[in-house]
């Protein structure tokens, strides 16, 4: 009888340790997808925020990879967390492809504190919650030019003084900004310029004096890579891949002349029903201000959370001081555009004709 | 000259006016700052500016809006005007000019701050008005109540004014010397020190509260390189010529459009509705009619931003709709419509060279200069535009070049229609400035106000007796004869009638040419009377029913003359 009873207790202790060994194997299972740009801006993600991230929670994170727009937002494969250009941010929420709600409250840990109060302005908007800055630029490989260096974005333009190939994303972007700031606009004027026929036919008038001289590119590693092997001579491209490629074989140099100004945000996408507790998690863990400085001080894009610049410190490799070579930094603004966001989201479908139409010509 | 106050009186003085000066010069920067929000807010939220009409989905709207939001704009000034403001019309710096040339009070502040935001409601819905005319009269206005606080200092209301143009000008252009010439040359016309150094101060406050405290981008940068051949000077200067005929052209069709306003018999409070309709019309398939029309302003410094068709046809639009709103009633200035028309047909000039193939230093050298050239003669400013080219563009080739275009313009336009459009609706209201101040003070100042009553009167039925016992005992040589009715019938002499028979009736000895006046005869006219005549007094005699309202002496006519002038010599020449 004894036995027997003990035999049932052994039976079910080991039940128990079954089914709970089962149950946290399933939480241990538990993915969240995240949607970013890969490459060394992936990289750095990975060092400064999930790789922390998994190791405190315990919580797996795998990686999409995508190169901007909307595409990533629909079809089968969509992630429960995207990595997201501001402006396409806003038209996809306008759109309903994202979940609309209050990452103030997400964030916020007691509901005392003014947790909108420690981020930059407009950090957060009803789909998103900007997580850092970055800037569209315009480098050049110092090797490329012996004598003359190129000086501003007027220069980018002049394939006389500087021949040679010039690297561009394909997409109706910050060439457009440029082409007229390459007329001697103002920056302040730069939006209300181009929001007329006028303004949009003459930034296409300067971009085709670049026509024969372009390498459309991709992935955002590209410009710097096609720049080191002599394919480009100028590239537009993302400051902190820049930075990343700079080294004494690939010499780059950054025109922060005209540099755009944009944030990039997180946001979770409709197309999954709900929001995963563990996606939500992984929000306020990537918005921490440890996070945030650790992410910059690997590639420097601007951390949004304002306290994190103060414990920014040196690149882990390179030993520099990393805050300044933020977009925002102090000796950096002087020709900065901002991207007027809202702009971009209202114009996409008419930037794309335009440049769509522009493309048509140059295969006559 | 030493100063007849003393020491503590100049202190005084001198830290009043500069403290003044200062307040002023703030208060009107943030006035005329947010004079500019609200209107880029109105256009923004109307749909007028670009940058959101772009951002429209739906074309049936944007057609809607263009056509309906300057009608409606138009309802809404036209009710203002009528309905709230007492001078029944918008007011603009030809009031401020008057206020201060002829030391008179401003139009009540109500129907100025109607004015105002009937100015800020045209402007965002894009009628074809201008935003500086309006700001210039704000700072008039801001001035004007300041010196209703009368700190014992004279000339106070022309600093203060003066004071409240500059800030405007400077706060508007981001350029405080043009400011500050601008009220010199437009407002107060002189430069004494007194007014000098508090509308410098004005000045430099609203430079630094626009530039310093709120980081206000400039107006205006161009790239430019220098003149590439000196016979350009010679076609500098002949934009000149052809902006003078334009801004005259220009001038003339907006007292024409204000005339017609009349003769159409609309009510007033409809006629800017009418004018904003045709504003929506012309819009539609030439949008950059809208507003002030800054997009357009830096297109034409491109080139071949523009076709030349496309600029010959907004320069006429521009002249037309301008004129048209003006004269309707839009409230709204004529500055910155003569800007964007000036430098579109700089551009279309350069082009015809372009054409002839005439080599020259590229087209925003050309625009610039017919931007200032339209602009001086219409302002009346050619000091105020070369500085504002100096100013805004920090560029020396190009303000000399801007000034022989400029002084080209204003010289032919000052013959051909006069000093500006201000000066010519001023003298079409009676006070022309065109001879100086001191005669259109002297204008405004009637003799009747000066009248004595202390003269021999006698009736028409008197006899020579009667008329020398009356003069012996008043102790004159002449008496003025009237009627039972006191009907002035006319003067007589007594050297006249010491020789005639005592029974004689003085009806029949009266002197034939004697001088009258009437109750509007000023100062200045009384004093050309005073050329050729040999006697004591004038009468002053009503002009409908002939009675005998007074007499003037030579003696106070000339001591009316010489307060005047004195007073504005004085003025002239104030140190603080």
């Amino acid at each position: 009888m004894q036995r027997y009873r003990l035999l049932k207790s052994a039976i079910s202790f080991c039940l128990c340790c079954f089914i709970s060994s089962h149950i946290q194997a399933a939480e241990k299972a538990e993915i969240i997808n995240i949607g970013t740009w890969g490459g060394v801006y992936e990289a750095a993600q990975k060092t400064a925020i999930f790789s922390p991230f998994e190791t405190q929670t315990g919580i797996k994170l795998k990686t999409t990879l995508q190169y901007g727009g909307l595409a990533i937002l629909q079809g089968s494969d969509v992630p429960d967390i995207v990595d997201m250009e501001e402006p396409d941010a806003r038209l996809a929420c306008e759109k309903g492809l994202l979940h609309s709600l209050d990452f103030i409250q997400l964030l916020s840990t007691d509901s005392a504190s003014a947790i909108e109060s420690e981020f930059l302005e407009d950090s957060f908007s009803p789909c998103a919650v900007a997580h850092n800055t970055f800037s569209t630029v315009v480098a050049y490989s110092s090797s490329a030019f012996s004598g003359e260096k190129p000086q501003t974005i007027v220069d980018f333009f002049d394939v006389e003084r500087f021949p040679g190939m010039r690297g561009l994303q394909k997409k109706p972007s910050a060439i457009l900004e440029w082409a007229l700031l390459a007329y001697g606009i103002p920056i302040s004027q730069i939006y209300d310029l181009l929001s007329t026929a006028r303004g949009m036919k003459l930034a296409f008038r300067k971009i085709e004096k670049l026509r024969g001289h372009i390498i459309w590119w991709q992935d955002p590693d590209e410009p710097a890579a096609l720049l080191g092997d002599g394919t480009l001579v100028m590239s537009s491209g993302y400051n902190g891949r820049f930075f990343d490629a700079q080294s004494p074989d690939n010499p780059i140099i950054i025109l922060w002349d005209g540099q755009i100004v944009d944030r990039s945000v997180w946001a979770f996408p409709a197309a999954h029903t709900e929001i995963k507790p563990a996606a939500k998690d992984f929000i306020g863990f990537a918005m921490n201000s440890k996070q945030q400085a650790k992410l910059a001080d690997i590639i420097p894009y601007g951390p949004t959370r304002l306290n994190a610049l103060k414990k920014m410190g040196n690149h882990p490799t390179k030993g520099i001081p990393m805050v300044n070579h933020l977009p925002l930094a102090k000796h950096h603004l002087k020709r900065a555009i901002f991207r007027d966001t809202t702009w971009y989201s209202s114009t996409a479908q008419l930037r794309q004709q335009a440049f769509d139409a522009w493309l048509k010509q140059s295969s006559h | 000259m030493n100063s007849p106050i003393g020491p503590g009186s100049t202190i005084y003085r001198f830290l009043i006016l500069v403290i003044m000066a200062s307040v002023i010069g703030a208060m009107v920067s943030l006035l005329a700052i947010a004079f500019i929000e609200c209107v880029a807010w109105l256009n923004d939220i109307l749909l007028i500016s670009p940058r959101t009409r772009i951002q429209v989905q739906s074309p049936y709207l944007l057609t809607v809006a263009t056509l309906l939001v300057p009608a409606l704009g138009g309802l809404l000034v036209g009710w203002l005007l009528q309905r709230l403001s007492v001078a029944k019309r918008s007011l603009g710096p030809a009031e401020s000019i008057r206020a201060v040339q002829l030391r008179s009070d401003l139009p009540d502040s109500r129907s100025g701050i109607v004015s105002t935001i009937a100015a800020m409601v045209s402007l965002g819905c894009g009628a074809s008005v201008g935003q500086y005319g309006p700001m210039v009269y704000l700072g008039s206005i801001v001035g004007g109540l300041t010196a209703k606080l009368n700190f014992y200092i004279p000339n106070l209301q022309s600093i203060a004014i003066a004071c409240g143009v500059s800030a405007a000008i400077s706060t508007a252009f981001n350029a405080p010397i043009a400011g500050l010439i601008f009220a010199h040359e437009v407002i107060l016309r002189h430069y004494s020190l007194q007014a000098f150094a508090p509308t410098t101060v004005a000045a430099a406050t609203g430079y630094i509260v626009a530039n310093i405290v709120f980081e206000r981008p400039a107006l205006f940068l161009v790239d430019f390189d220098g003149v590439s051949h000196g016979y350009e000077f010679g076609l500098f200067a002949l934009l000149g010529v052809a902006c003078a005929f334009l801004a005259t052209g220009f001038m003339q069709l907006i007292l024409y459009s204000a005339r017609l306003a009349q003769i159409t018999k609309i009510a007033p409070i409809w006629r800017p509705a009418i004018a904003g309709l045709l504003v929506g019309i012309v819009a539609l398939s030439l949008p950059d009619v809208l507003g002030t029309g800054k997009e357009a302003l830096r297109f034409a410094t491109i080139e071949g931003a523009f076709e030349n068709r496309e600029l010959a046809l907004l320069v006429i639009a521009k002249i037309t709709l301008t004129a048209l709103c003006v004269g309707f009633g839009f409230a709204g200035g004529v500055f910155s419509p003569s800007l964007l028309i000036g430098i579109l047909f700089g551009a279309l000039f350069w082009s015809i060279l372009e054409v002839m193939g005439i080599p020259n230093a590229g087209v925003a050298v050309y625009a610039i200069c017919g931007m200032m050239a339209m602009t001086s003669p219409v302002i009346g400013a050619p000091l105020t535009t070369i500085l504002i080219v100096f100013e805004l563009t920090r560029n020396y080739d190009l303000t000399i070049a801007a000034m022989v275009a400029v002084v080209f313009a204003n010289l032919l336009a000052y013959r051909v229609f006069g000093r500006s459009l201000f000066d010519v609706q001023l003298a079409q209201k009676g006070i022309d400035l065109s001879f100086g101040r001191d005669r259109a003070m002297l204008e405004s100042v009637r003799v009747i106000d000066r009248s004595t009553n202390q003269f021999t009167s006698l009736s028409s039925e008197a006899t020579v007796e009667n008329a020398i016992d009356n003069l012996v005992k008043d102790g004159r040589t002449e008496a003025t004869i009237i009627d039972d009715q006191g009907r002035y019938q006319g003067m007589l002499r007594l050297q006249d009638i010491l020789q005639c028979s005592r029974k004689s009736l003085v009806s029949t000895l009266m002197r034939g040419e004697w001088p009258q006046f009437d109750e509007n005869t000023s100062v200045w006219l009384a004093m050309l009377t005073l050329d050729n005549f040999i006697g004591e007094a004038i009468p002053i005699v009503a002009s409908n029913d002939d009675k005998l309202l007074g007499m003037i002496t030579e003696a106070n006519l000339i001591e009316a003359y010489l307060e005047t002038v004195h007073e504005l010599r004085r003025e002239e020449n104030a140190a603080v």
